[in-house]
């Protein structure tokens, strides 16, 4: 569009500049013309006027019948002043004869000379003859001048001829001479044309072919006359014409030719080369508002997504402060530049002392190569994963789990790393406890099965064909170790069903001495074939129990007592009603209730004081060989443990090597009021501990109250384990993973007991303790500080809070912690009613 | 191949009563047997066996003890040692790696074939 307007534009323009030209050629031309008429006239009028002089002076002739000479040479000369163009003004008689000439210095030589005798003689006869003035062409003059004779006929009277004193006889009648005008071209016209016309115009004048006038000082171009040159005829006389050239000088058609044409030419070439340039700026203009706007946009998208950015970067440093995941920022050689608290706590530092330090300063010396190694397998490939050993600040060694992922800086240089750490110290011991366990179990199951496989392919094998002895013997080890494998599985399904709450304790008032006369009556037989007396005492008592399980309890305390005594020897089984916590050596101090207490005692080898726990525990047994020689599976006590937690109870060993050992089992006594309102029957999961909370007061039934537990852990497999423990004796359990909701659930939840990790995002389980003291409420709240951590003394002071019990994560099985957390749960409750108002400031540990 | 003498160490009886038929009946193998790692090592440096089939999971003192005290033991350090043993974990196979054992014989094992067993990995055949 804009090139469609220039070229309109353009082409306007060398129209109107050539019309233009054409005006003003057509102008130029006109004002030639009219100059050339003009010059023409001129010319014409300034001879006529000069004839009109000349004949004016014949008349003054012809009046005075002549003139004197000095008269006429005075009139002449002052003819000849005033007007131009003279060569001489002369007097010829009428014989033709020149006379008189003014001026006389330079024409004497025309003197007395016959003008008939020259050519043009025709002109003055024929002057004469018609008696007007008359022009001849033109002549040469002396010197070669070009010139014209203009004679006027004189006629004059009889007097007056007679007083001149001329000699010449009269010829004609009255003709007096001629008074002649002799005219030089040159002069003439150059006395006629005025300087205006000699600046603007070359002049010529043409008699026919012939040129006998040019102006002087011009300059003549043939390109100028040719085009310019303009033509006007001059009638001098009686077929005489001068033709009049005019043509323009340059200097004239420069200054006849207006700028304007040019100046619009320029302008009009200019204005769309500027049109164009402003087309062009303006496009450029809105190419680059539409640019801006774009860069505009882009910049207010950019910004949005800068504040986007760094709102996403202050909420991922909110999630960085306050991540469970210990994570640092580390530059290219490997020092920290940043942590986050979780980080530096989980390596005993503070956060801003680890800045500055390597990463390998904290890995243990001996994983020192393989974690080099998989910061070399970052480099190379982004990512690299690895558990090694931490170094905490104290020197304390925990296994951690290390993400190493390359951090690259806006030029895609790399600028270093973030390292993500996880303790994986529990989920360590976690697997190693069910490696441990299921390595257990395997050898426990294959070691008869090897028996039984060996046995078997012998006979199989067909080897034992001639040994029909040895025969029967593999037959007779198959079957042993068939009943003991069927005994083991048993018991492992029994164990984890009891422990998983898969089994139901079908509970129900139970006579304690009906429950050991059935124990008994099964045993008897064993008893017997051992050789060993069985002797009974029983309290007549009730309990709220499951009696098959009960039953399943004695009779494998009896079989092992039965198993390890000596034959002739006996086993003592009684039952006592206690109340008197110092009669509990070991689980003591589980209340002032009532409760039954089983006892069977044995005159066996004994238990080595080592092992006094740990044959509680499963396949734990005082010698491995006991399995096949006793016919056991070392899960026995481990289920008798199980079945009496499901009743609320305890059970636990004394013993003195080589003179036997005493296994004690305790279960709550049924008071008078439950078993006559039946309020105690409760919904399964086993509801003691509930029972416990509200039931336990000797005088009195209170309603119903929940039994709550917050657990405070941020490792969700421990969590989870310890949530089963709980939730197994019917405790309500509230999980937490900070300080910060530890605090908070505390203040809402008002719990009984507190389960507390130390190591905690935000709030470090030392802050929960010092933040709960200063509450009235929590102030004495139990709690079980269940830590990886080693304590130190300082530390064990700064965690007092209610009853508290410390428990290092390594140094204590779930068991053993299930065991310990569930028994201060029941003092606490148990107590909680005594103590009510007990002070924050009798707090101490446990 | 003259016969072989091999000691069996295995806390359990009756695998040790059919590990030792085994070896006589389907090999005619001279078999000594211990119940214990200490009466292992004894028996060992006095009877001076080709090989010995040593169980892993014993009471106070391991099949791993065990070893390692035949190893430190000059007279009976040049003795090979097979493992007899039922703990197969991973970390059980990694801890036995360490050691310098002629071999190791899962259990439960075949009798008709714990005699090859024995035999390749000692390179007797």
């Amino acid at each position: 569009m804009a090139v469609f307007i220039v070229i309109v534009i353009i082409i306007i323009t060398l129209c109107f500049w050539q019309g233009l030209s054409i005006y003003q050629g057509f102008h130029i031309k006109k004002y030639i013309e009219l100059a050339a008429v003009n010059i023409s006239q001129e010319i014409t009028a300034h001879i006529e006027t000069r004839i009109l002089a000349l004949t004016r002076m014949a008349q003054r002739w012809e009046v005075a019948g002549g003139t004197s000479p000095q008269q006429w040479r005075a009139d002449a000369t002052n003819y000849v002043q005033d007007y131009s163009g003279y060569q001489a003004l002369a007097w010829v008689d009428s014989k033709y004869y020149v006379r008189w000439v003014i001026p006389n210095a330079d024409n004497q030589e025309v003197e007395n000379l016959n003008l008939l005798l020259k050519e043009h003689d025709s002109i003055p006869q024929a002057a004469k003859q018609h008696q007007d003035a008359k022009v001849t062409p033109t002549v040469t003059l002396a010197e070669k001048i070009k010139g014209f004779l203009v004679y006027i006929p004189l006629f004059v009277g009889e007097k007056l001829k007679e007083q001149r004193s001329t000699p010449e006889p009269e010829t004609q009648q009255c003709f007096d001479g001629f008074m002649l005008g002799v005219f030089q071209i040159h002069s003439l016209i150059d006395s006629i044309l005025d300087e205006k016309i000699k600046r603007e115009f070359a002049v010529e004048i043409f008699e026919g072919n012939n040129k006998i006038y040019r102006s002087s000082n011009i300059n003549f171009d043939s390109r100028i006359e040719n085009r310019w040159s303009q033509e006007t005829e001059v009638n001098i006389g009686t077929n005489i014409t001068w033709r009049v050239r005019l043509y323009p000088q340059p200097a004239f058609l420069r200054g006849e030719y207006s700028p304007n044409k040019n100046i619009f030419l320029s302008r009009g070439l200019i204005a769309p080369v500027l049109l164009t340039w402003a087309i062009y700026l303006m496009q450029s203009s809105q190419q680059y508002a539409k640019e801006v706007e774009i860069k505009n946009s882009e910049l207010a998208n950019e910004i949005a997504e800068r504040q986007k950015a760094e709102e996403e970067l202050r909420n991922q440093n909110k999630a960085l402060e306050s991540a469970v995941v210990g994570i640092s920022k580390l530059d290219a050689f490997g020092n920290y530049l940043k942590v986050n608290p979780a980080y530096a706590e989980l390596l005993g530092y503070q956060p801003e002392e680890l800045k500055g330090n390597q990463w390998q300063q904290t890995v243990h010396p001996e994983d020192i190569e393989k974690a080099n190694n998989a910061y070399e397998k970052m480099l190379a490939s982004e990512k690299a994963e690895i558990e090694v050993r931490a170094v905490r600040q104290d020197g304390s060694v925990f296994d951690q789990k290390l993400v190493m992922v390359k951090v690259y800086d806006s030029k895609q240089q790399f600028s270093g790393h973030y390292g993500f750490m996880k303790d994986i110290s529990q989920r360590r011991e976690v697997e190693r406890l069910k490696d441990e366990f299921i390595s257990v179990v395997s050898h426990e199951l294959r070691t008869p099965l090897t028996s039984i496989r060996g046995s078997l392919g012998l006979l199989a094998g067909g080897v034992l064909q001639t040994r029909p002895q040895q025969a029967q013997r593999m037959l007779q080890i198959a079957i042993n170790n068939s009943d003991r494998l069927i005994r083991l599985i048993n018991n492992i399904l029994d164990i984890e069903r009891i422990e998983s709450g898969q089994v139901q304790m079908n509970k129900q008032i139970c006579d304690v001495a009906s429950l050991i006369n059935s124990a008994v009556e099964v045993m008897q037989d064993m008893a017997q074939k051992a050789e060993v007396s069985l002797s009974v005492n029983s309290a007549s008592a009730q309990i709220w129990a499951d009696p098959d399980r009960m039953i399943q309890v004695l009779t494998n305390l009896l079989s092992n007592a039965i198993k390890f005594s000596p034959s002739g020897s006996t086993v003592w089984l009684t039952a006592e009603v206690k109340e008197d916590r110092k009669s509990q050596p070991r689980q003591g101090n589980f209340s002032a209730t009532p409760y039954i207490l089983f006892t069977v005692r044995d005159r066996g080898r004994g238990i080595p004081k080592n092992k006094l726990e740990s044959i509680f525990g499963r396949f734990q047994q005082v010698d491995t060989s006991d399995s096949r020689k006793k016919g056991g599976t070392g899960l026995g006590l481990a289920i008798c443990r199980s079945i009496t937690q499901q009743h609320s109870g305890f059970i636990w060993a004394q013993s003195t090597e080589n003179e036997g050992s005493t296994f004690y089992c305790q279960i709550p006594l049924l008071q008078e009021k439950e078993a006559l309102t039946g309020v105690i029957k409760t919904t399964e999961p086993d509801s003691s501990l509930v029972l416990g909370k509200y039931n336990i007061s000797k005088n009195q039934i209170t309603t119903q109250q929940t039994t709550r537990v917050l657990i405070v852990e941020d490792d969700p497999d421990l969590a989870q384990v310890i949530v089963s423990i709980f939730q197994r004796h019917g405790i309500e359990t509230y999980h937490v993973t900070t300080g910060q909701e530890a605090i908070q659930q505390s203040l809402k939840l008002l719990p009984d007991l507190m389960i507390l990790d130390l190591t905690l995002p935000l709030l470090s389980g030392f802050d929960v303790v010092e933040n709960l003291r200063h509450h009235k409420d929590l102030c004495k709240l139990p709690l079980v500080v269940y830590t990886a951590l080693d304590l130190s003394e300082q530390d064990e002071k700064r965690l007092k809070l209610g009853k508290t019990l410390l428990l290092t994560k390594a140094r204590v099985t779930p068991e053993e912690f299930e065991e310990r957390a569930i028994t201060l749960l029941k003092r606490v409750i148990l107590n909680d009613k005594g103590n009510s108002e007990s002070e924050c400031e009798k707090n101490s540990n446990y | 191949m003259s016969a072989k003498k091999i000691l069996i160490i295995d806390d359990d009886e009756d695998i040790l009563e059919v590990a030792q038929l085994t070896f006589e009946a389907v090999s005619n193998w001279q078999v000594f047997t211990a119940t214990s790692g200490g009466e292992g090592i004894v028996k060992a440096q006095a009877e001076q066996p080709d090989a010995i089939i040593l169980d892993v999971m014993m009471p106070e003192m391991d099949g791993v003890a065990t070893f390692k005290q035949l190893q430190e033991n000059p007279t009976t350090k040049h003795i090979p040692v097979v493992l007899l043993t039922a703990k197969l974990q991973s970390m059980d196979k990694q801890r036995f790696a360490s050691l310098k054992v002629a071999g190791m014989i899962p259990k439960p094992f075949d009798p008709m074939k714990l005699t090859n067993q024995v035999e390749e990995i000692l390179d007797w055949k």
